[in-house]
């Protein structure tokens, strides 16, 4: 389903990933682990093709990323860290034109039934403006609901989601999995989730944490 | 419907939704002209004389101030990018946005031009040749707008460097308009209705891929 082939990439003259491969198959969940700064929504981002790599290939369902530009959006879903939401819009208004963008057509009730799933109908005409960072998280989660596609990725999900909207998330994921999708996500954290497997990125060059990097800042 | 036809029905919908951007554009323009017949006096012959310089000289820097409202809530909410990856062309975001900016930024001179040109005891009569003197040099004034507007985005919103890039290709516009004589443009002034075209037909093509390279950019 997607397949990540030798990337070399640099962000801000420094070299973060190196020879860096993956391969996602069908019913598989992999988690990309690592500190912040490691290079994680860079690699997404890369992969959802807003990147160029120094060099290397990505492929989604066997096709080159580079051939299937203008059809992304039939391929896969990408939710990245930001919220890509507009603050004067409704929740409403907000997914509305999320599916607009997809070209998803789909009834006022049925919107409404997924807004139950991470408890937003009540506040779905609330402003974007007054939500809190958790509930932003959540509209923003919610699009995965309508998303017809097999591959999803996701860049941290599951910061600033409460417990109850973690089992709710791991419920979604795991009904795609075994409906033959794939998911690759990141995170900062280990979420405890079922996942297949677990990649954890380290910076190029790291300072190992010894009691002697702990010493050299003397007293605080 | 197609990918260009998407984007601007989101446009547009973010336009009716989001009055700040008219309110923005329109309480600016009456100030400035405001503060500029407090300055002159109550000469009417005097003031009669500078209102068409005056008037693009207003329209230019409200189109550069309210440029940004066009992009930066999408660049820091993150749509730009997911306008991108969602397969959308930088190339047709540029456009999408940029009729967008037309079209407020017409509709709202459709009321500012006459109700300005009042206070400049301006006859009522050659209105309707101001309008259309602006609607020949808008459509190239948004676009250079709507550049200077990206560019502020990559040198990290430093509006000066901003004014100093883009302003010199706001001049020659400014110069054949206001140099029109407003009470006879279909005999003497066919030249410069035609040199203004001639401007537009060079802008588009050339802001379309600056606009483009400077979307892509902001991903980096």
């Amino acid at each position: 389903m997607l397949e990540v082939k030798s990337i070399y990439l640099n962000r801000n003259k420094k070299q973060i990933l190196s020879n860096f491969s993956l391969t996602l198959k069908k019913k598989n969940m992999i988690l990309l682990l690592g500190d912040n700064g490691v290079g994680k929504s860079s690699l997404l981002d890369t992969i959802a093709g807003l990147i160029k790599p120094q060099s290397g290939e990505i492929f989604i369902e066997g096709k080159p990323l580079k051939e299937i530009e203008s059809k992304k959006k039939k391929l896969f879903t990408y939710i990245p860290h930001e919220n890509c939401l507009r603050d004067n819009f409704s929740i409403e208004e907000n997914i509305k034109i999320w599916l607009l963008l997809n070209s998803i057509s789909i009834d006022d009730k049925d919107i409404f039934k997924k807004f139950n799933i991470f408890d937003l109908f009540d506040i779905k005409d609330q402003l974007v403006n007054n939500l809190s960072h958790g509930q932003k998280k959540k509209v923003t989660l919610t699009k995965l609901l309508f998303s017809n596609t097999k591959l999803w990725i996701m860049d941290e999900p599951l910061n600033g989601l409460d417990q109850k909207s973690v089992k709710v998330f791991k419920v979604i994921c795991e009904k795609h999995t075994k409906a033959g999708g794939a998911i690759l996500f990141s995170s900062h954290i280990d979420p405890k989730l079922k996942i297949t497997k677990k990649i954890t990125l380290h910076k190029i060059n790291n300072i190992k944490i010894t009691n002697e990097f702990f010493n050299k800042w003397g007293k605080l | 419907m197609n990918d260009l036809g998407i984007l601007v029905r989101r446009e547009f919908k973010i336009l009716l939704v989001s009055v700040k951007q008219v309110l923005a554009y329109s309480s600016f323009f009456l100030l400035a002209f405001l503060l500029f017949a407090f300055s002159v006096g109550p000469n009417l012959k005097i003031l009669s004389s500078i209102y068409f310089p005056i008037l693009f000289m207003i329209i230019l820097f409200s189109l550069i101030l309210t440029a940004d409202n066009f992009i930066d809530e999408d660049f820091k909410n993150g749509s730009l990018k997911e306008l991108q990856f969602l397969g959308f062309s930088a190339e047709q975001i540029f456009i999408a946005k940029s009729l967008s900016m037309l079209v407020s930024i017409v509709l709202s001179n459709f009321f500012l031009i006459p109700l300005t040109s009042l206070f400049f005891g301006i006859n009522f009569s050659i209105i309707l040749n101001i309008f259309l003197i602006f609607l020949i040099s808008s459509p190239t004034l948004v676009l250079l707008s709507l550049i200077s507007a990206l560019f502020s985005l990559q040198i990290k919103r430093n509006k000066f460097i901003q004014f100093i890039i883009v302003t010199p290709f706001f001049i020659p516009i400014i110069i054949f308009a206001s140099s029109m004589n407003i009470s006879d443009t279909e005999n003497s002034n066919n030249v410069n209705f035609l040199i203004l075209f001639g401007f537009f037909l060079i802008t588009l093509p050339l802001s379309i891929i600056i606009g483009k390279l400077l979307i892509k950019e902001t991903n980096q």
